[in-house]
Order: C-alpha cells, then sequence, then structure tokens
C-alpha cells in the first residue's frame, strides 16, 4: 500500500514522530497494523520510549499495541509504571487538552490490563470533563477548536477501546462524542488546516464506527477535505481518504 | 373426582384447555376426551391442547375417567378469512430448497384473521418475519429447519439513530443491552393480533452450524433467537415445538399480553445459552404447560441491563407460569441478572422441576440500577426432584464483562446509589424438594439487604450422595453438599412450617440477617 505517511514516518527514528504533531500519522500506521514495516516501527517506538524512560498517557498507545503484538512483558510493565504514576498525580480540573492526554489511556489499561475494575470511573471521568465544560447556550465547551478536536480524538479513543457490552458506559461516551461533533462542524470551515484534519478525522471514525450518519456527515467530510487541499494540505486530505478507504 | 374444565385459549382451528385434576404438569392419571360426543383421544397433560378444529363451529369437550365424566367445558372457535398454504406460494418442503420467500410471501399477503398454512415437511428457511393479524399454523409432520450460513441472516441492529438526531429505534438485543443480533428464526416487530400454532418444529439447527462455537465473541452480529417479538401485542404460540436453538429460545421483547400455551423445548444439556424462555421488560404473559429441557436456564425473567432500564424504565411485570415441567438446565425460573428495569408480579405454580441445577434463581449485582427491583415473586405448589439448590438469590452475580471486579463483587458495603439495585418479597409456599444438595442460599448486599424472603409449607430433603457444588455464582462461594439453608444480609426471613432434613449442620445459617421469624 502505497501511503505516503508510511515513507514519512519510517524516515524517522523509532520514537522520534511520537509528539502530538505527528498523532494523526501515526493512528493512521497503527491501522495498519498488518503493514509489517509500520508494525516494527511502532514496536521499536515502544522500545525506544521505554528505554528513554519516556513513556507518557499520550504515547503508551505504542505500548498496548507492542503488547498486542508481542506479549512481551516489558511493555505491560511500562504501561502500569505509566498508570501508577498517573494515579499518584492528584486529579486536576477538568481540561479537554488533559482529557486528551490521559482518558484514552485509562480506558485502554482498564479494559486490557485492569480487569474493567474501574471501567465505570473512567467513563465517568469523560463525563466530568464534558459537563463541566459544555455551554448549553452555545453548545460548545467553550475550547479553542482544536481542544475540542483533541477531546473527540479521546472520545473516539475510549469508545472504540470500551466494550459495547459494558453499553451505559460505552454510550455515555457516544452520547458525548455526538454533541461534541455537532458542536464543533459549524467552525470546520474557518478552521485552521490542522484543526481540519483533527476534526475530519474524529468524524470520520465516527462514520466508520456506525456511530453517526453516513447521510448527514459524509457530505460534511468530503466538504473538509476539499477544503484542506484548497489550502495546499494536500498530504493531510490524502492521509484521511487513504487511511479510510472509500467511507 | 370432578374439576372445572377451563379454557385457555381459543383459535379457529385450536383450542387449549386446562384440566386442573391435581397434577402439575402431567394429570394425575391419563383422561379420555370426548369432542361432541365423538372419540377424540386422550389427555395426559393439565395444560392439553387439541387441534384440526373447524373455524365458527360450537363444540363440546367432555373429560371421562374410567368411572365416567369429570368435567367439560363449550366453547365456539374463532372465524377464519382464509387459507393460504405456502405450497400454493412455492414452498417446496423437501428440506434443500430455500422456502423462505414463499413462506414469506404468504405471511405479507394474508388477509385479516387468515391462516397461513405449513403442512407436513421440511422447509429450509431463514428468519420469517410475524405481521399484524395473521394465524400461522405448523401443522403435524412439518419442521422448519433453520438455516446455518450465518452469512445469509439479516441483522438487526441494536439502536439506530433517527434522523433529527434525538431519539433511538431499538431493533436488536443482547444479553439486557441493545446491540446488533441476527434476525430469529421468527421474528416481529411491532405486530398485534397473531396466533403461531400447531404441532409442528421449528428446528434452529444450533446443532449443525457455528453457532455454539466461540459463542461468547461476537461475529458479525449477536447471535439469533428462534422467537423474537419486540414491541407487540396480542401474541400467542401454541403447541410448537423449538429445537437446538442458537442462543436463547423465545425472547418476547418490550410486548404486553401474551400467551404461551404447551410449548415445548429442547436442546442439549451441554448447548450454550439455550434459555427457554426469556420474556424482557413485558407486561401480562400467561405460560402454562409448557415443557423445558436444555442448556441454560428454562425460564429467565429479564428487565434490560443498566442503560436499558433507565432509559425505557420498563418492568417485566405481571406473569403467571403454571403447570411447566422444567428439565436439565441450570436453573428452573431465573429473574435477571438483567433486571435493570424491575421484575414484579411473578406467580408460578403446580409446575416441575427435575434435574435443573437450581430451582428459583434470582440473579443480580451492583450496577443493575435504581430502577431494578426484584419483587413479588411467589412459587406455590412446586415440586423439585433432584434440584442443586432449589432456593438461590445472588446478588453478587459475576456476570459480564466486568463482573470479578471488587465494585461488583465486594462484601463490604458500598455507598447505595442509582446503581445499587433492589430484592423485596421472594415467598415459597407449599413447595418440596428432595435429593437437593444445598437448601437454598440467599446472599444479599450488604448495603442494601434482600427484604423479604418467606417459606411457608416447604419441605427440603437433602441427598445423601450429593455432589459438592457452589450454590451461587459470585466469588468466595465454595462448594458444598448436604447445606441448609444460608442467608446472608437478608432484612427477614420468615419460615412455617419448613422442615429440612439430611443435611450436616443447623437448618438455617445466618450472617447480617435482621429478623428470623419462626
Amino acid at each position: 500500500m502505497a501511503l505516503w505517511f508510511k515513507e514519512y514516518l519510517l524516515a524517522k527514528e523509532p520514537g522520534a514522530a511520537w509528539d502530538p504533531a505527528e498523532d494523526l500519522a501515526v493512528r493512521f500506521c497503527m491501522r495498519f497494523s498488518d503493514d509489517a514495516e509500520l508494525t516494527r516501527y511502532v514496536v521499536h517506538s515502544a522500545d525506544a520510549f521505554i528505554a528513554a524512560d519516556k513513556c507518557t498517557p499520550s504515547n503508551a498507545k505504542t505500548l498496548f499495541f507492542a503488547l498486542e503484538k508481542t506479549g512481551e512483558d516489558k511493555y505491560r510493565e511500562a504501561i502500569c509504571g505509566v498508570m501508577a504514576r498517573l494515579d499518584a498525580q492528584p486529579e486536576a480540573a477538568p481540561d479537554l487538552s488533559a482529557a486528551y492526554e490521559t482518558l484514552p489511556f485509562r480506558m485502554a489499561y482498564e479494559m486490557k490490563l485492569n480487569r474493567m475494575e474501574r471501567v465505570g470511573r473512567t467513563a465517568a471521568m469523560y463525563c466530568d470533563v464534558h459537563k463541566h465544560l459544555w455551554n448549553h447556550k452555545a453548545q460548545s465547551h467553550g475550547e479553542s477548536l482544536q481542544a475540542e478536536g483533541w477531546f473527540l480524538m479521546a472520545l473516539m479513543d475510549g469508545i472504540e477501546c470500551c466494550s459495547d457490552q459494558l453499553y451505559e458506559h460505552w454510550r455515555a461516551l457516544v452520547d458525548i462524542y455526538r454533541v461534541t461533533l455537532r458542536g464543533v462542524l459549524p467552525g470546520l470551515e474557518t478552521a485552521d488546516a490542522r484543526t481540519q484534519a483533527l476534526l475530519l478525522y474524529g468524524l470520520m471514525r465516527g462514520v466508520e464506527r456506525g456511530l453517526i450518519d453516513p447521510e448527514r456527515y459524509l457530505p460534511v467530510a468530503r466538504k473538509g477535505i476539499a477544503l484542506l487541499r484548497a489550502k495546499g494540505e494536500e498530504r493531510a486530505a490524502d492521509m484521511l481518504e487513504e487511511g479510510f478507504g472509500v467511507l | 373426582m370432578m374439576f372445572e374444565v377451563k379454557k385457555l385459549f381459543v383459535s379457529a382451528r385450536s383450542v387449549t384447555l386446562e384440566l386442573p385434576d391435581g397434577g402439575l404438569y402431567n394429570t394425575k392419571k391419563p383422561y379420555r376426551i370426548l369432542l361432541n360426543g365423538e372419540e377424540w383421544g386422550m389427555a395426559e397433560t393439565v395444560v392439553h391442547s387439541m387441534y384440526g378444529l373447524w373455524p365458527d363451529t360450537k363444540y363440546v369437550v367432555k373429560v371421562l375417567d374410567e368411572n365416567g365424566e369429570v368435567g367439560r367445558i363449550s366453547f365456539r372457535t374463532e372465524k377464519e378469512s382464509y387459507t393460504l398454504n405456502v405450497r400454493r406460494f412455492g414452498a417446496v418442503g423437501d428440506g434443500v430448497h430455500d422456502d423462505t420467500a414463499a413462506i414469506q410471501a404468504a405471511i405479507n399477503v394474508c388477509p385479516k384473521k387468515g391462516r397461513v398454512l405449513i403442512p407436513a415437511g421440511e422447509y429450509h428457511v431463514l428468519p420469517i418475519f410475524l405481521k399484524s393479524h395473521v394465524r400461522i399454523e405448523i401443522q403435524k409432520g412439518a419442521t422448519l429447519l433453520l438455516d446455518t450460513d450465518r452469512s445469509k441472516f439479516p441483522i438487526l441492529p441494536g439502536m439506530i439513530h433517527s434522523t433529527d438526531e434525538t431519539s433511538d429505534l431499538n431493533l436488536g438485543s443482547w444479553e439486557g443491552n441493545p446491540l446488533d443480533m441476527f434476525a430469529a428464526f421468527i421474528s416481529g416487530n411491532g405486530v398485534k393480533d397473531v396466533v403461531l400454532y400447531g404441532e409442528g418444529v421449528l428446528d434452529g439447527q444450533g446443532d449443525k452450524a457455528d453457532w455454539w462455537v466461540n459463542h461468547r465473541t461476537m461475529r458479525g452480529a449477536w447471535r439469533p433467537r428462534m422467537f423474537f417479538i419486540n414491541d407487540c401485542e396480542d401474541v400467542t404460540v401454541q403447541g410448537i415445538s423449538f429445537r437446538n436453538s442458537p442462543a436463547w429460545n423465545l425472547q418476547p421483547y418490550f410486548s404486553r399480553n401474551l400467551k404461551f400455551l404447551n410449548i415445548h423445548v429442547t436442546a442439549p444439556a451441554d448447548s450454550p445459552n439455550t434459555d427457554g424462555f426469556d420474556p424482557e421488560s413485558c407486561e401480562h404473559i400467561l405460560l402454562a404447560g409448557a415443557h423445558f429441557s436444555l442448556g441454560d436456564d428454562c425460564i429467565a425473567i429479564k428487565a434490560g441491563k443498566l442503560y436499558m432500564g433507565a432509559t425505557y424504565k420498563t418492568p417485566c411485570s405481571d406473569l403467571e407460569i403454571s403447570h411447566c415441567l422444567m428439565e436439565n438446565g441450570h436453573g428452573g425460573m431465573t429473574c435477571g441478572s438483567e433486571m435493570a428495569g424491575g421484575v414484579n408480579k411473578v406467580y408460578l405454580h403446580d409446575c416441575l422441576m427435575r434435574n435443573t441445577d437450581r430451582g428459583l434463581r434470582i440473579k443480580t449485582r451492583r450496577g443493575r440500577g435504581e430502577q431494578g427491583v426484584i419483587d413479588d415473586i411467589v412459587f406455590e405448589n412446586v415440586l423439585m426432584e433432584r434440584v442443586g439448590t432449589p432456593y438461590v438469590v445472588n446478588c453478587l452475580y459475576f456476570c459480564d464483562p466486568d463482573g470479578k471486579t471488587e465494585y461488583v463483587q465486594s462484601r463490604e458495603k458500598q455507598p447505595v446509589d442509582e446503581r445499587t439495585p433492589r430484592i423485596g418479597r421472594i415467598a415459597f409456599r407449599d413447595v418440596t424438594a428432595t435429593d437437593v444438595t444445598c437448601a437454598g442460599y440467599f446472599l444479599g448486599l450488604p448495603e442494601r439487604p434482600i427484604e423479604r424472603v418467606e417459606m411457608e409449607n416447604v419441605s427440603i430433603t437433602c441427598a445423601a450422595d450429593a455432589e459438592p457444588m457452589a450454590p451461587a455464582m459470585a466469588c468466595g462461594v465454595e462448594k458444598v453438599s448436604r447445606k441448609g439453608l444460608v442467608a446472608i444480609n437478608v432484612d427477614k426471613v420468615v419460615m412455617k412450617n419448613v422442615t429440612i432434613t439430611g443435611q450436616d449442620g443447623v437448618m438455617l445459617e445466618c450472617e447480617n440477617v435482621a429478623e428470623v421469624e419462626e
């Protein structure tokens, strides 16, 4: 598969690309987990984070990925280390960006390593962030569009990870995702390219997962991708189209 | 001895009578039946159905024993508009040809009060959908064989978001959550005034398909049921035999005014999740004269998990279960574990339970929610033979992906909140249980004990050679045998004329029981 972001990522040192600025590329990388080179790259990135003692909730998605692919205990231990540090921190005030940093990690940890012990608590943390910041009159969280985009991402990560057999928790995240998406879409056209890419990613994942109506939202996605191209952001547009196939 | 013959249901072509001679499932002795003065045959079950009647006709049924008439009843059959024989619609009935479209066409065009007739033969089909005001007769010798290829099955989505994004349409269900499922063998959605009857067979062919392999894994959608009706009313199923279900057998769902008479539900004892009869969030149900022998609970009364219970607040209410035979399987009659909408007013009487793991089995857990109230459950005149533990109430049931977490399993008091279920009054009257392993196990929540357990005229005999079993499926419950009653976290236990014999140790073992009235 000729994916530009594959070349782009593989040209970098493992771990080097793993900052929020490259998050989308890395996410797409993990979507193609049957690609041996990409898989190796993600696993090597996880190794690099462990070696440098730089495992964080944000980059822990590589650790979960590596654990799933290799089954090696070092990844499990690294994940548990991240969780222990998180547990030791006092709970901060609700914040969309912070939610992006930690909540998807918490959900993944609960589902995969903690026997779902605190899935309800994690879902409640998502709800707390949403309730605390949601402005009913404005129908938005009142944060920057980019922060909303990251929150959408965090919601989708949580939704994909949470079992729908824990329906009340799963559904709570879906409901927040839907209202958040509706709140941000009016700003899509005027957002900067990076924010547009984030929002479109969140939207297209929702369509792909069957959470929102494709008849209503796919035209929005297509229009958004055309906007990206009009701004010369061909790579971001390609990435969305290639990453999601022919949604 | 004379008795009053009762009419439970009459259609244009059939009738179901009750012959209350004191028997439970079977009558105490066989009876001759005369229909309009002519020999009809023998009746050996208390709930007895007769087929092959003629529409809009007056009948007199006389019931006779060796000494003469012991009861009689007269009735008039319903009118019938037309009979649509599925063979006229192209059904072949050779067990090979796909007869789905032919049968479905007959149902879809059937006029009001018309009959779709499925005569003797083997009909290879995919799921069939019901329509209002139709009667479907599956005659003796007719077997419908459900296709074994899941890729051909329609899927009913769990939830579909409305076009204006303000509400949901719930079509599919799996274990109390609105999840995608393959359409049931017989599916009904929003239909009224339907009768499915006859001496024919619905064979789900779970033994020949891959439904029972990796059964806990969702592949495409969750497994189909044999009979699933959603938002339906005035539906009767009479006489039909259900075999080898891919999953639960009959699941009426958010439906009202239903009768299930003389049905026969069988599946291998090791078949997974083949519950017999699982009404969920329904009201006004009569289940009479049913026979169950299968791989899970014979009857499981349900009301969804937390989302469905809290959102729709629809309990399963007003059920009468009588003259049934529950054999093998896990529970004779279960409430839960999906009970978040509540279960109340359940009256089970004159039933025989044989070789089930448990008799009455109430299952719930923290997280089912404050709508999850089980109340007014009455067992009366029941005989249990070789039932492992006849009475089980378990509020720490370790079901669901998170069922073994500390939150669910903790024996310490947890805060009572919107996720805490409640068990009200459970009563047993005139119940005899023989050859049991453990007399009973009542395990409430420490923060919200079971409110009231009443036992009156109850006799329990422990088996001398009972294999040890865990009476309740909760963490920390050890296997026992020859054990008396155990009550943990119960407000009040009432015991009047209760005898337990053959147990090792005390008759009643209490822990955090506020009051015992004897």
